[in-house]
């Protein structure tokens, strides 16, 4: 244990040249990816990644056939034309066979890494090969980021956000909107194009880090994770890079305590991580909010149901006072659990209980009248626009009167101005 | 490559080679079959995810049972699958991503997990992380097996055999239901089948054949000898049985070369297994005789130079002002169309060996119609106007509009479409533009005899039959006994000389003049069905 906090320790004072450019390269991907991976999950294009990162294994078998050495210049020149290839395929293909797009990346995905697994298995055979670290590459060794391949991670990582932040607005608008991008002038294909070759660049950097079999999830998931927690493209975009930062962080922190573990997986898990957290407590889609304000909602309606028919017992419309006992006969409750369900009424201040009397308040009143009013200006809409039969509109009403917002009381007022 | 190229079948190596082929191909055919289904239901993508994930179900039930073969593993190893399909449903229905994010995420988690728990403990786990990517396909040779006729072959042969005899089976007891989910869903949920059972169903089958076949050719191999063949199949026919034989025979063709390529080179044999079914898909991709591309280059470079030769036809037509005995020179014609000079030539000689334009030299080079140049031409000129009456009175586009797209789809309408097209829109006569539109003749055998709907106001000519049931317009299925006793009604007779006077005002009916002294109605369905030669000689009646 003692020596697992040293090791931390160690981490995090960075006297490691190595754990320095671990986390620098990190963060520069995190960056990259985050910027992309926004526009990519957006359209629809996550699988698109993974096709291309299982793509550029043989360009990288193939520049290290070149010269024989791990040198990063030709390793990346190989993996980028690789990865351009790939999508240029995956293009030909879905537009010239009936083919789907699915089959498409799959069939691209397959062949380029059956090929690249000939091509290392080739290399392995190789005296150099045996300790060319190709096979690193698979799931990624973060400690192995060379300074020389820190220059070309932050060259390409600038390059990256300069082109996105050069193209935000057709960025955005082409993935929201793609037949009102064509009808303003914006080259719609130009930009799938630019944004493919971006995500080739994206990839092909980031495989040292996290291996060619997982890098589509540093473009997914911190992206698909931001998407639950906002609905601002912006804030989405800084969100995702914060994610992928951290969750890579953590991920190389925990690869660098176990000494052992590839450091692929683990940013992969620490993100995933990052993303079950978001699915089920994020504050707007997630599952708890969800559920939340499912309850809170039925809730409600049991209380308003509860007032209504305490309002709909009055004896006459002056009267404010109904008997505790009349309530109980219809549906059948026992006296002490109708007092239960009274008491979140009371606390409402819409129902004071006097001994064996309910007294209807002010507030409790109006809200009754409200809903009431609710109910039967949504009925008329039912049998007016949607013409259902009148013995058909009460359960729908019913439903809907505790949802009608104010703006829509409104608008079916005007619609019914004698109602 | 060794000296020998056959020697892979030489005595010390034709055991290994043939257990490692016959594994080869099982698994092929196995993936094959299951592959047509998953590209045709669009699951390729979840077929990736489920090839990854099933090495954490490995992973666990090695940890567990502590065995590396063993029905655990396949327990294990299809409960990940199904686990992983349920993940990526329940991700994508309860959250506001899509299918495409929610497949990324599951299959790269659990894969992680998968990697993170194999390295972990990797002492007792006996199987090697990068081997669990790669896969052996070598290896399996050197397997304990079972005796069969003096001959040993592993257990992971039988097993997959198995597999592909169980796959076999359910495709055969549930072909029905597989081919209507596949190809209708909606009808199959309507006669009560359950779509997602047979997807889930599907799924774990996939899943059972991942797990099979993971030691030989690793999770993204299978995902290759899955999707590739099927693809391959899929460009080379339309029919599933086919797809299915074709997919096999494409997945165990791939094998065969694949381990060829890897004992020539020594390289993976999993890898070269994988190349081989990806070339294959290339050679279809190409050299599919429908859907190719080859063919498709074919196909459009066909049109053009239809479109070419139609092109000069309807100029020298033009040019000629419907008059086809006046030859119309070369470099007008060449200018008009803005063609380069050898394309002009090239379409020229075409058109002239087809007999549709004479040449001549003297002043200066000109073409000129020959008969059937004049029929084509007509044609054309039939099919722009009725296309350009079409897009104006149906379509509603206004008339400055109509000339560019009638321009394009004259050379693609066929001549059946052309004659549909004259019928509901009730035979016009001119075009928007005010040009008269040509009639088209009975056939090219009949020259100058015309349906009577398609008559001009005007014209002259003697009656020369009915039209013959069912063969001379395939879209017009008129029985001609009611057609007999209307023409017994209205007394007319074979030979009898008419004269069209033009449309009824009112009803859909043609008022001819016969014997050029009495003028009756025609109903339009009875002037379909009888024949006219037109005469111009016949006296007229305004003369």
């Amino acid at each position: 244990m003692a020596e697992v906090w040293s090791q931390f320790v160690r981490f995090w004072s960075f006297q490691d040249g190595s754990v320095r450019s671990a986390v620098f390269g990190v963060l520069l991907l995190a960056v990259s990816c985050g910027f992309l991976g926004c526009f990519i999950v957006l359209r629809r294009m996550s699988l698109v990644g993974d096709s291309l990162g299982h793509a550029v294994l043989p360009g990288v078998c193939l520049g290290f056939l070149v010269t024989g050495t791990k040198d990063p210049t030709w390793i990346f020149a190989g993996a980028i034309a690789a990865a351009l290839l790939a999508s240029l395929l995956i293009a030909a293909i879905e537009r010239y066979t009936r083919l789907k797009p699915d089959v498409a990346l799959g069939l691209v995905l397959s062949g380029f890494f059956g090929l690249g697994i000939v091509l290392l298995s080739r290399i392995s055979r190789l005296e150099s090969g045996q300790q060319s670290g190709l096979d690193k590459l698979l799931f990624g060794q973060a400690s192995a980021v060379s300074e020389r391949d820190l220059w070309l991670m932050g060259t390409v990582a600038f390059v990256i956000v300069a082109a996105v932040l050069a193209t935000f607005k057709e960025l955005a608008v082409t993935s929201f909107d793609p037949a009102f991008a064509r009808t303003i002038g914006i080259p719609a294909r130009a930009i799938h194009y630019l944004l493919m070759t971006l995500t080739a660049f994206a990839i092909v950097i980031s495989i040292q880090a996290v291996g060619v079999v997982l890098v589509s999830a540093l473009l997914i998931t911190p992206a698909a994770t931001a998407l639950l927690l906002t609905d601002r493209l912006h804030v989405m975009v800084l969100l995702s890079v914060v994610i992928a930062a951290v969750a890579g962080v953590v991920g190389l922190n925990i690869s660098f305590l176990s000494n052992r573990l590839p450091s692929g997986p683990l940013v992969v898990l620490a993100l995933t991580a990052c993303f079950g957290m978001a699915y089920l407590f994020g504050s707007r889609y997630g599952v708890v909010a969800r559920i939340r304000r499912r309850r809170a909602r039925a809730l409600q309606t049991c209380r308003e149901n509860l007032l209504k028919r305490i309002f709909l017992a009055l004896p006459s419309s002056e009267a404010r006072q109904v008997a505790l006992s009349s309530l109980t006969q219809h549906p059948a409750t026992s006296s002490d659990s109708l007092r239960a369900e009274l008491r979140p009424l009371t606390r409402l201040g819409w129902v004071d209980l006097e001994g064996e009397t309910v007294h209807l308040t002010d507030v409790g009143a109006s809200r009754a009248r409200e809903l009431d009013r609710n109910y039967r200006l949504w009925e008329l809409f039912l049998t007016h626009e949607v013409r259902l039969p009148a013995d058909h509109t009460q359960r729908d009403a019913e439903n809907l009167e505790h949802l009608l917002t104010p703006e829509l009381v409104r608008e079916l007022e005007e619609r019914y101005p004698d109602a | 490559m060794p000296e020998n190229p056959l020697s892979l079948w030489s005595p010390a190596f034709a055991h290994d080679s043939a257990v490692t082929i016959l594994m080869g191909i099982l698994v092929a055919v196995a993936c094959g079959w299951l592959g047509c289904w998953m590209i045709l239901q669009g699951l390729a993508l979840v077929g990736d995810a489920i090839s990854h994930t099933v090495l954490l179900g490995i992973v666990i039930a090695v940890l567990v049972t502590g065995e590396v073969t063993g029905i655990g593993m396949f327990v294990a190893a299809t409960l990940t699958g199904l686990v992983t399909v349920v993940l990526i449903d329940v991700l994508h229905v309860s959250s506001r991503l899509k299918e495409d994010a929610a497949i990324g995420i599951v299959f790269t988690s659990l894969f992680a997990l998968g990697v993170v728990l194999l390295t972990v403990f990797a002492s007792r786990a006996h199987i090697d992380a990068q081997d669990s990517i790669y896969g052996k396909l070598e290896i399996v040779a050197s397997r304990p097996g079972w005796m069969v006729g003096g001959v040993e072959i592993p257990i992971a042969v039988f097993r997959m055999a198995a597999i592909a005899a169980v796959l076999l089976g359910l495709i055969v007891v549930f072909y029905k239901e597989l081919l209507l989910v596949a190809f209708d869903r909606q009808l199959a949920a309507s006669v009560g089948m359950r779509p997602h059972l047979f997807r889930y169903g599907m799924l774990a089958a996939l899943s059972l054949t991942a797990v099979g076949s993971f030691e030989a050719v690793g999770p993204v191999l299978v995902v290759a000898m899955l999707i590739a063949p099927a693809a391959t199949a899929y460009l080379l026919t339309r029919r599933l049985p086919m797809m299915l034989f074709l997919s096999a025979l494409i997945g165990s063709l791939s094998a065969v070369i694949g381990y060829h390529i890897s004992f020539w080179f020594s390289v993976s044999a999993a890898g070269s297994m994988a190349c081989a079914a990806c070339g294959l898909f290339s050679l279809a991709f190409l050299l599919a005789p429908e859907q190719g591309l080859i063919a498709g280059a074919w196909r459009r470079l066909r049109l053009r130079l239809k479109t070419g030769r139609e092109n000069i036809i309807r100029r020298v037509w033009k040019l000629s002002a419907g008059r086809p005995e006046i030859g119309v020179a070369s470099r007008e014609v060449a200018a008009a169309l803005a063609l380069p000079g050898w394309r002009y030539r090239w379409l020229v000689r075409s058109l002239v060996r087809r007999g549709w334009v004479d040449v001549a030299h003297e002043p200066a080079e000109g073409l000129r119609l020959t008969d059937g140049g004049r029929v084509q031409a007509q044609r054309l000129d039939r099919a722009h106007r009725l296309w350009e009456t079409f897009l104006v009175d149906t379509v509603g586009l206004s008339v400055d509009h109509v000339h560019p797209a009638a321009e394009e789809v004259e050379h693609v309408l066929s001549e059946q479409l052309v004659e549909r097209l004259d019928d509901a829109l009730g035979h016009p006569d001119i075009d928007p533009h005010g040009a008269p539109i040509p009639r088209s003749q009975v056939s090219d055998q009949t020259p100058g005899v015309f349906v009577l709907s398609k008559l001009r106001a005007g014209d002259r000519g003697r009656i020369a039959g009915l039209v013959p049931p069912f063969a001379a317009s395939a879209f017009s299925t008129h029985d001609q006994g009611p057609a007999l006793v209307e023409i017994a009604r209205l007394g007319l007779t074979l030979g009898q000389s008419v004269e069209v006077r033009g449309r009824a005002p009112t009803v859909a009916a043609w008022v001819v003049v016969v014997d050029t002294r009495r003028e009756i109605e025609i109903p339009h369905a009875l002037a379909d069905v009888i024949l006219v030669r037109l005469d111009a000689s016949l006296p007229s009646i305004s003369s």
